[in-house]
């Protein structure tokens, strides 16, 4: 309220202290956004109208500020649109809740030296109304002023206060307006920045259709379709064929049923591309139930409708893909769960597909596969490891054939597992001719090792069934030369000596067959032992190595070598009798023997000074029935004995020769 | 008196060859020849009376091993199997030098295994030692008189 002072100054009232800041005030008045805008009329008509009803010659909108006071609305005052705040009466009045009436500012202490009172336009009389907030904020004035001191009774103040009042209702509304625009264009923005909500209002009545700029965008339309209005023709008009007859029958349910609007579909573009659009409305109805107004939303969903389209192509590609193979396929969740198996699953088990799904397979396989296919699937799915098994699946006519099944996990970018792709093989025929020619072979193999030792058999019966008769020719002739020699002559019993030495050659040439038979069929159990023991006795056993015909030079010690004992003595007899044999005429022979021990093997050599081997025989000699030399006896046996032997025994045989300068034989054999 | 020496040989050339050996080396012993195993069996089944049997331990028998009919190691087995002839001593004499031969053979209890030597001269080697050895030196000596 304005009270109406006395003309004595108050005191008091000057030192009273606001009860609200003023940078909370100053920032009130800011958020009106009045301050230093053009003069409108709905404010001079409050100033007008306050100067008239109330017979003043001046009245002032004004809004105090920090260093000064600015007029919204002035009569009376000229141009003048502000002054400085410290000559501002109203300055004062802002102080005073309600607000201030000075009669005479000559007589009030406050004023009397104000340069507005002592100076033009000289002053005399002040009433001022608080512009207040409803937070009690005063932001200035509605104020009036005289050149002459006057009384204000207090319906002159009801009158000013209650036209402030309007002041304050215009400064709100005007606010309200500025943020609601305010905040529609942060909408706009927003909508115009995802360019893909559009709204619409259809006046049935009318049949105009009002859109904003994105729905009319979307629509191909310009920016009279939004000023203007377009009847609803022109929307539909714009959709894909296949898609508006849904989109008009969806619009007339909503027209006559009341039923919400919403479908998607497909508007032509016009540079002919397509776009998605999901709309959504409902009809509005008068008081009498017709149709008024249809008002909706509208998204662009063609991103999403193109990923959906894609996946959804993919998919199906995918599954006629798979259909059309013999191939039986399937999918399974990243749990193993089978979701998927395609015709070909159906075609073969005769099952139906969707009786297949989930654990629906345990009915198509063998019964003695079902629990390791379920240990290995679980194990692989656990380890999210690839899953191959062979097994057996059930036909429709309920023979079981076998299957190769194999499955991959489908990584994705995160790697975990999305999913499982398999694939399921018919592999009956392959594997029952694998089984067959299995078989085929383990009997061959078994006839071939039976006809072996058939074959061996025999010789070693038939060498064995030779040297009966061979004894005898031997002994017969033997026994002529012995008692008959003397009566013979010289030709006859050369012949006797041929017929003999025909004969030994013969028996020697049976017994290395047996020999080599020998070693080659039976066991050869093998034992730690001392090969130079074994050589020094063998030495001492056999005529033909005796120190006379032979020089053999041994190593104080040799390592022991992991060997059959029967098998190592024929070994070095054979390799110690060749020594003897092929010697450079009128020479002694002279066999040196050392050992090399070497990872677990040791080699022992046999250097004789012999006549030595052309390097493309050293592999051939060691083959049987291989004669190098025809002017020497041999049966080209015994160094296929060795060979043989040396092999049963785990080791090896070899040789290294210059002819001139003997040969190097080598025996390689595991260390004892 | 040394008693006869059994030899039981198919083969008539080694039948020949060792009858002339014992004709040369050990004129005063007894060389009886059997061709097969049959008939060897025959002969100390049913023609040695049991006196004879004993008298008998003081021969020697050679036996080949490859025989028509019942093997070499079938009569060894038989003149086992009679408790006079237990301690006869039963020479195989054979062309076989298979391990598995000797060792069977020794295994049926045959004094000793002999491979045919190859040479009469050979022979002759072997007959003398055999002489000495199995028929004149290794004898049991005469049974107590009660």
């Amino acid at each position: 309220m304005i009270t109406a002072t006395g003309p004595a100054p108050a005191p008091a009232v000057l030192v009273k202290r606001p009860s609200w800041k003023e940078a909370d005030r100053l920032q009130a008045i800011a958020s009106y956004d009045i301050v230093d805008t053009p003069r409108e009329k709905d404010f001079d008509d409050i100033a007008r109208v306050a100067a008239e009803m109330l017979k003043m010659p001046i009245s002032v909108v004004t809004f105090i500020m920090s260093d000064r006071q600015w007029f919204k609305s002035a009569v009376g005052l000229g141009d003048m649109t502000e002054t400085p705040r410290d000559v501002a009466i109203c300055n004062q009045a802002i102080l005073q809740p309600g607000g201030l009436v000075v009669p005479d500012t000559t007589q009030d202490p406050r004023f009397r030296d104000n340069p507005l009172v002592t100076g033009e336009p000289h002053l005399r009389f002040y009433a001022g109304a608080l512009l207040e907030t409803p937070e009690g904020l005063p932001l200035g004035t509605l104020c009036v002023l005289d050149y002459q001191p006057r009384e204000f009774t207090p319906q002159q103040a009801f009158v000013l206060q209650t036209l402030a009042r309007q002041v304050m209702a215009q400064l709100d509304l005007r606010r309200a307006l500025r943020e609601k625009s305010r905040s529609e264009a942060r909408l706009n923005l927003a909508l115009d920045a995802s360019g893909v909500v559009g709204t619409w209002d259809w006046d049935v009545a009318a049949d105009r259709v009002y859109a904003d700029p994105r729905f009319a965008a979307l629509f191909g339309g310009d920016s009279l379709w939004t000023s203007e209005g377009k009847p609803v023709a022109e929307y539909v008009n714009a959709i894909h064929p296949e898609d508006v007859g849904r989109v008009k029958a969806a619009i007339e349910r909503g027209l006559t049923l009341g039923e919400p609007f919403r479908e998607e579909y497909r508007l032509v573009q016009k540079d002919g591309s397509v776009r998605w659009i999901d709309a959504r409305g409902r009809c509005q109805f008068d008081a009498a139930g017709k149709p008024a107004h249809f008002p909706g939303v509208a998204v662009d969903i063609s991103d999403r409708k193109i990923s959906e389209h894609a996946a959804q192509e993919a998919a199906a590609r995918f599954r006629v893909m798979a259909d059309s193979m013999a191939q039986k396929i399937f999918t399974a969740d990243p749990a193993g769960e089978v979701d998927y198996y395609n015709r070909a699953w159906a075609d073969f088990t005769g099952v139906p597909l969707d009786r297949l799904t989930g654990s629906g397979w345990h009915q198509i396989v063998h019964p003695a596969d079902d629990a390791e296919l379920t240990r290995r699937w679980t194990e692989a799915v656990a380890q999210s490891r690839p899953f191959e098994m062979e097994l057996r699946l059930r036909r429709a006519d309920g023979s079981f054939r076998w299957h190769l099944s194999r499955a991959h996990p489908v990584v994705g970018a995160d790697g975990e597992v999305m999913r499982w792709i398999g694939s399921t093989t018919d592999i009956d025929d392959q594997r029952r001719s694998r089984e067959q020619l299995e078989r085929m072979v383990e009997e061959r193999t078994n006839n071939l090792k039976a006809s072996v030792e058939e074959l061996e058999a025999f010789s070693y019966s038939i060498s064995h069934d030779m040297r009966a008769p061979l004894r005898a020719m031997l002994g017969f002739s033997e026994i002529l030369q012995e008692e008959y020699g003397p009566q013979l002559d010289d030709q006859a019993n050369r012949f006797l000596r041929r017929i003999r030495a025909a004969s030994a050659r013969m028996d020697h040439l049976i017994q290395d067959v047996l020999n080599f038979s020998r070693i080659s069929r039976g066991e050869l159990p093998l034992e730690p032992l001392d090969p130079l023991a074994l050589i020094r006795e063998l030495i001492e056993c056999y005529p033909n190595l005796r120190p006379s015909e032979i020089g053999i030079l041994l190593p104080p010690e040799m390592p022991r070598v992991l060997a059959n004992s029967a098998a190592l003595t024929q070994c070095v007899s054979n390799l110690l009798g060749n020594a003897a044999k092929f010697v450079v005429a009128d020479t002694k022979p002279v066999v040196r023997i050392w050992a090399e021990a070497d990872h677990g093997r040791v080699k022992i050599w046999f250097k004789d000074n012999g006549i030595g081997i052309q390097p493309e025989d050293a592999k051939r000699i060691f083959e049987i029935f291989q004669r190098l030399d025809r002017s020497r006896d041999g049966t080209g046996i015994g160094l296929a004995i060795v060979k043989k032997a040396a092999e049963r025994m785990g080791g090896r045989v070899g040789v290294e020769s210059e002819p001139g300068h003997g040969a190097s034989f080598w025996l390689d054999l595991q260390a004892g | 008196m040394f008693g006869p020496v059994i030899y039981v040989e198919d083969e008539p050339d080694d039948a020949f060859f060792m009858k002339r050996a014992f004709a040369q080396c050990a004129p005063d012993v007894e060389l009886k020849i059997f061709t097969d195993g049959q008939e060897a069996i025959r002969f100390f089944s049913e023609e040695l009376e049991p006196q004879q049997q004993l008298d008998y331990k003081s021969g020697l028998v050679l036996l080949d091993l490859n025989l028509p009919g019942r093997s070499g190691l079938d009569v060894l087995r038989e003149i086992r199997s009679k408790p006079l002839l237990r301690q006869l001593p039963v020479i195989m004499y054979t062309s076989s030098n298979l391990t598995v031969d000797i060792v069977e053979a020794y295994r049926r209890g045959c004094s000793a295994y002999l491979v045919k030597p190859h040479s009469p001269e050979r022979l002759r080697e072997v007959v003398s030692a055999m002489s000495e050895f199995w028929i004149r030196d290794n004898q049991y000596p005469p049974p107590l008189a009660d």
